[in-house]
């Protein structure tokens, strides 16, 4: 099952993801559950882009303000929500705070 | 020769070639990889040169060179970093050993799935390395068949060769109570591949392998090896009958189709008729299991001419005795179903109000779906119409969320007040 494992951060947490969660991803890694990774850039980069009436306008981000924000997000491919949640762990924020662990859609389904 | 003749022949090949590597140099991490080498090797020079005469002796040849230049490659370095070494190596002879014959091949296909389905891995690495290791597919076929990236299978699979030989597995069979543990294993295991194939989305995808035909020629090789295991009989039995509606599970545009509103038609009747014989025969010699329960369902549903014509007290009768040797709450909500086609849908959705206290089952979207299904035919399609959107929003499908959906939208059109 896929899952995606974001991490948000509090403006106050000093260690940012690349170098928090290393160990999380040196083990997820090795044991062929890490799919993709991907960290992102500080809050104040993001641009909200809106169609309106056939004209585009770009705004300044992020989407949504404090009090946290998107740092990174893992897609992991693993047995089941317990072993996710048993990943998310290791994920340094979840101890500060929390870690999101939410299924990824299959193209795939079973007849009923 | 085709690529995709070239292919079959290679798989069938692979686990007769490892089997022989691992009788002589018993590692089976490094005769694993010489197997996927030699393979390489095939698919290059074949084509070119043609098949040769012995096919298996040439590929048994060049993965005991590679196996012996990966020992002489380590014995180096180990020379390097101790310069005391001094091992003998194994023998490259080529020519098979007393009993290595083809009469063996079988077994070794059966040894061989013993060994990747080792206790020690988890259901996810089991099935990773039987593809690789039996069923000779390559890392980035196996990458494709789960739609992981290359990396991430490759690290998984080589994850579960070092477990393999962290616990000292040898190429034997198991014996005893081990024996009859792992072949439980090995079944479940070829049942997940199967699964995987089967829920596999619309239509054929030339870029991925066919992992139901994959688990059924596995399964076909073990019922070859042991042709009076029941449970051996009745998952091949099971894979076959389901296997037979393919065809008409699926819409043009990929939407799903449920059973009921199948074309029957379309269902594949020599599967069919295969399938049917052979869990009746399995269920008539060796004791009752839960394959054989499950194929004599699957044979029951596919053998009805119309959907009115299904045998529901039958399947009511082989899902009770289902839930009474092996329960699942799966099992337990079929049953449920089948008791409400013949009980009327009050009596199932009392059954289902008892599932909803698992808490496997409780936020499950079967359950919900389930529900919603007996709710209509109940006559309540407001109540019908919530469960299935709630359904919808459990499922992890997208196939099965546009389904749910759909059948939702029909109840508010036939019902606009609600």
């Amino acid at each position: 099952m896929k899952f995606l494992l974001t991490v948000y951060a509090r403006a106050e947490v000093a260690v940012p993801p690349p170098d928090a969660d290393r160990d999380f991803v040196a083990a997820a890694r090795q044991s062929g559950e890490l799919i993709d990774c991907q960290v992102l850039a500080d809050p104040s980069t993001s641009l909200l882009v809106r169609v309106h009436d056939g004209g585009t306008s770009v705004a300044d981000g992020p989407y949504a303000g404090p009090p946290a924000h998107l740092a990174a997000c893992y897609l992991v491919d693993c047995e089941d929500r317990d072993r996710a949640v048993g990943l998310a762990a290791m994920i340094p924020a979840a101890r500060h705070d929390a870690v999101e662990v939410r299924p990824v859609m299959l193209a795939a389904g079973l007849e009923m | 020769m085709s690529a995709e003749d070239l292919g079959r022949l290679l798989r069938e090949l692979a686990p007769q070639v490892l089997g022989a590597l691992l009788r002589r140099y018993h590692d089976f991490e490094t005769c694993e990889d010489a197997l996927q080498e030699a393979m390489l090797a095939a698919t290059v020079q074949w084509p070119a040169d043609g098949v040769p005469e012995n096919a298996r002796g040439w590929l048994v040849t060049v993965g005991s060179r590679r196996v012996v230049d990966q020992i002489r490659s380590e014995r180096a370095r180990r020379d390097r970093e101790m310069s005391s070494a001094s091992r003998e190596l194994p023998d490259a002879t080529v020519t098979p050993g007393p009993g290595e014959g083809v009469a063996r091949d079988h077994d070794d296909t059966l040894t061989l799935l013993f060994m990747c389905c080792h206790p020690a891995l988890t259901p996810a690495s089991q099935v990773a390395l039987t593809l690789r290791a039996v069923g000779g597919l390559n890392t980035a076929e196996v990458a494709s068949a789960f739609l992981v990236p290359e990396a991430t299978m490759g690290a998984r699979i080589s994850r579960a060769k070092q477990r393999i030989r962290a616990a000292g597995t040898t190429f034997d069979m198991p014996a005893g109570p081990a024996y009859a543990e792992r072949l439980g294993v090995v079944l479940h295991v070829l049942y997940l591949i199967f699964n995987e194939g089967y829920t596999a989305s619309s239509g054929p995808d030339l870029q991925r392998p066919d992992l139901a035909a994959e688990a059924v020629r596995l399964t076909r090789a073990i019922h070859r090896s042991l042709p009076d295991d029941g449970e051996v009989a009745g998952l091949l039995a099971l894979m076959l009958l389901t296997d037979a509606r393919r065809a008409a599970r699926t819409d043009t545009v990929g939407g799903l189709v449920p059973l009921a509103e199948q074309d029957r038609a379309r269902w594949d009747s020599d599967l069919i008729e295969e399938g049917t014989r052979l869990v009746t025969d399995a269920m008539l010699r060796s004791p009752l299991g839960p394959y054989q329960l499950q194929a004599a369902i699957a044979s029951l549903h596919v053998q009805a001419p119309h959907v009115a014509d299904t045998d529901w007290r039958q399947i009511r009768f082989l899902y009770q005795v289902l839930c009474r040797i092996a329960p699942t709450p799966m099992a337990a909500l079929n049953h449920a179903i089948a008791v409400a086609m013949t009980d009327g849908p009050r009596a199932g959705l009392a059954m289902l109000s008892v599932l909803a206290a698992d808490d496997r089952m409780a936020h499950h979207h079967r359950l919900a779906a389930t529900r919603a299904h007996l709710l209509e035919l109940a006559g309540d399609p407001a109540t019908a119409r919530e469960e299935y959107l709630l359904a919808s929003r459990r499922t992890t499908s997208l196939p099965e969320q546009r389904y749910l959906r759909a059948r939702a939208d029909r109840l508010a059109e036939a019902d606009p007040a609600s």
